[in-house]
């Protein structure tokens, strides 16, 4: 019975370790032989450009591809598996994310701004993702905020998406849009400068304010 | 042999359970008490290796953050010398060249502000203090530079400033002193308690500056000035949104009034091609502030540019959108092209009449013999209100409006007196810069920042391949604002 129960153990402490090695394998998604579809053809245009791959562009992750992407990792200090997984992908600038928004023609401010509206307001309307950033734009045009979209939403303490790291998360289509169309003007909160959620606020000098709208599960001030 | 046998029989399962025992006992009393010492071996050199790790994270950060603070203290010593050196200048040359000294101090601290571990809560009234010293600075800078002088209100407010100042000096310098501020830092919630406690007390800390400018209280306190009729409730309200739309449309929900510089009601419509809006309609005289359609962000957006036809159809469109709903006279300026639509800057137009004068003291030029100018003529003149923007998106697929945003024209709209007398067109034109191959762009009506406004020629300039707009003041025949225009796939930037 005691010999049962030792097996059982050794049993489950080598599936929680395997568990935990799939775990954290399952979330970098990777590309291999066999693999189609958009991201394939992202990989294979950029190796084409860069000379790597003289095949067609076809979505399809065949022999030639795989090659290339070996010739890419050596050239690149990589592992040569003819994998493209994380280390590979972001050698070569391509994100493999499934929900990943297309940022090439996003600048700067208006991705920071983005990711700031994900981190905080991803649950929340489409008009309370326009309000956050709107708020951190009306805080830019204020004297008591810093002058620039970066010094406001790294102020210390400013945003809880900063602080836990959800910021760093990347933005989705949706939040992006959000950015874009407080940068050019939409200001659903009619010029407030604080926001919060009344369910987990604690902040007294925060709740003490008068809320001037409702959007979502965010009081604006 | 039988019993023997049996003995052996016996036997064997008894010799492999006493050595199945051993191998137990061994793995029980030696085996895993071994690999228990040996893994927390390894955790003692993780555990140091993170703790190290962890305190040379924390050394950074506090060497980060001493920087920033040092930096800070220096600044705002230079920010006091130049105070200082402002209140006993009498040379106009000289007071513009500090003032400028001045802004661009102020403009380092309110960058260093933001670097330092302060919550808003706690550094908020001096970000202002700051940001409002620059702001006046550069305002009294370009008030010299224009030919005035500084008076007796301006020489007590610097002094005032640099009382504040000094003090704002001698804190940070004993903070400093101490050593405590990056420790502090830390700690971060303990830090916002103590913060919301000084916000509290935080009265008048700092002096009131009294000027005009994009900064001061009087811009914040700004009330719309576009808005008119009288208050209207909810169902009024309801009525003015679905006028807004062209399609047909239904009220989904109700978000009530939210208040603000501009009280509104708030509704999601449900339009007839399945789409939801959000509109926003004025409590005061029940005006459009916003519309905005939702539209799907999953589409794939064009990615080629709207040729100039399209262009030209989708300023008739919101052109035709604005007149038909009571807005006025407006006409298409700048482009941007997003995802699924184009933006277009409207901007009201207003008919003045205008009679063209000669500047006293403006020496004729061979400009103005050249154009056989002739004075006192009178005539009506198109003029481009820019204070008074709307903004439209089309959407690329089906050409109609999908958005409309009236913050600008409700803000700063007003019954304006612009008939007044003005110099030619070539008179202002001779004020350009001689190599700038210029185009005429009309009249037009430009805010300023010190909450002015000032009528003025628009000229569309171009050097070495680059784009310009330049303002000439219609009035005085000075060059009041370069733009500099930059295309790119987004549409047209100014900067």
């Amino acid at each position: 019975m005691k010999k049962t129960k030792r097996t059982a153990a050794l049993l489950l402490a080598a599936v929680i370790l395997v568990s935990c090695i799939l775990f954290s394998a399952a979330d970098a998604e990777t590309l291999r032989r066999g693999s189609r579809g958009e991201l394939v053809k992202k990989v294979q245009t950029r190796l084409k450009k860069w000379g790597f791959y003289n095949g067609e562009v076809d979505g399809v992750y065949g022999q030639k591809t795989e090659s290339a992407v070996k010739a890419f990792q050596r050239r690149n200090g990589l592992t040569a598996d003819g994998i493209v997984g994380k280390k590979t992908a972001a050698a070569m600038g391509i994100s493999l994310g499934s929900d990943t928004a297309n940022t090439s023609s996003v600048d700067n401010n208006t991705y920071l701004l983005a990711r700031l509206v994900h981190g905080e307001a991803r649950g929340e309307p489409y008009k309370g993702k326009v309000a956050v950033a709107a708020v951190v734009l009306n805080r830019v045009k204020s004297p008591s905020f810093p002058n620039t979209i970066a010094g406001v939403i790294y102020q210390s303490g400013a945003f809880d998406a900063v602080s836990d790291g959800q910021i760093n998360l990347q933005p989705d289509n949706e939040s992006i849009k959000a950015a874009k169309d407080a940068l050019n003007g939409w200001d659903p909160t009619n010029g407030c400068l604080y926001y919060y959620n009344p369910r987990t606020a604690t902040s007294k000098w925060m709740l003490s304010r008068k809320v001037l709208l409702t959007i979502g599960n965010h009081a604006f001030c | 042999m039988e019993n023997n046998t049996k003995n052996k029989q016996k036997q064997a399962p008894f010799g492999a359970a006493k050595r199945g025992r051993a191998t137990v006992d061994a793995l029980f009393y030696f085996v895993i008490p071994l690999m228990l010492v040996a893994a927390l071996i390894v955790l003692g050199f993780w555990g140091n290796a993170q703790k190290a790790r962890a305190e040379g994270l924390r050394r950074n950060n506090e060497d980060i953050y001493t920087q920033a603070y040092t930096e800070l203290a220096d600044s705002v010593n230079s920010m006091n010398n130049a105070l200082a050196k402002l209140l006993v200048s009498n040379s106009n040359a000289n007071l513009a060249l500090t003032f400028d000294e001045l802004w661009k101090e102020c403009g380092t601290i309110t960058a260093l502000m933001g670097r330092i571990p302060q919550s808003h809560a706690k550094n908020c009234e001096l970000t202002r203090f700051l940001a409002q010293t620059g702001d006046y600075a550069r305002q009294l800078s370009a008030s010299i530079m224009g030919g005035k002088n500084i008076d007796g209100t301006d020489r007590e407010q610097l002094s005032r400033l640099l009382e504040a100042g000094e003090r704002v000096h001698s804190e940070l310098s004993e903070c400093l002193t101490r050593g405590d501020i990056p420790l502090a830092a830390i700690d971060g919630e303990a830090y916002f308690e103590f913060d919301e406690q000084e916000a509290a007390e935080t009265g008048e800390k700092y002096p009131t500056l009294v000027y005009e400018g994009p900064f001061s209280n009087s811009t914040e306190q700004r009330e719309p000035s576009g808005l008119s009729g009288e208050d209207i409730d909810e169902e009024a309200a309801k009525t003015a949104a679905l006028s807004f739309i062209d399609g047909g449309a239904l009220i989904e929900t109700s978000h009530g009034l939210s208040e603000g510089k501009l009280p509104y009601y708030g509704f999601t419509l449900l339009l007839e091609n399945g789409r939801n809006a959000d509109i926003a309609i004025t409590k005061r005289g029940g005006m459009l502030l916003y519309l905005n359609e939702n539209s799907s962000t999953d589409g794939e957006a064009p990615s080629e540019i709207p040729d100039e036809k399209t262009l030209e159809t989708m300023g008739n469109i919101g052109r035709e959108y604005l007149k038909n709903h009571n807005f006025g006279e407006f006409e298409p300026t700048y482009v941007k092209f997003y995802d699924d639509s184009v933006l277009i800057d409207f901007v009201a137009v207003l008919n003045v009449k205008c009679v063209e004068t000669e500047k006293s003291g403006f020496e004729p030029t061979e400009a103005d013999t050249a154009a056989r100018h002739k004075p006192n003529r009178a005539a009506v003149y198109k003029v481009k209100l820019y204070p008074d923007l709307v903004k439209i998106r089309i959407s690329r697929d089906d050409m109609h409006v999908v958005g409309v945003d009236a913050r600008n024209l409700l803000f700063n709209s007003r019954q304006r007196d612009l008939d007044t007398g003005l110099i030619s067109e070539e008179r202002a034109a001779a004020g350009l810069f001689k190599d700038a191959g210029a185009s005429m762009g009309g009249l037009a009506l430009i805010p300023m920042d010190d909450n002015t406004e000032r009528l003025c020629y628009e000229f569309l300039c171009s050097l070495s391949g680059r784009d310009y707009i330049v303002y000439i003041d219609a009035l005085t025949g000075e060059e009041v604002r370069v733009l500099r225009l930059i295309d790119n796939e987004n549409g047209t930037l100014t900067v």
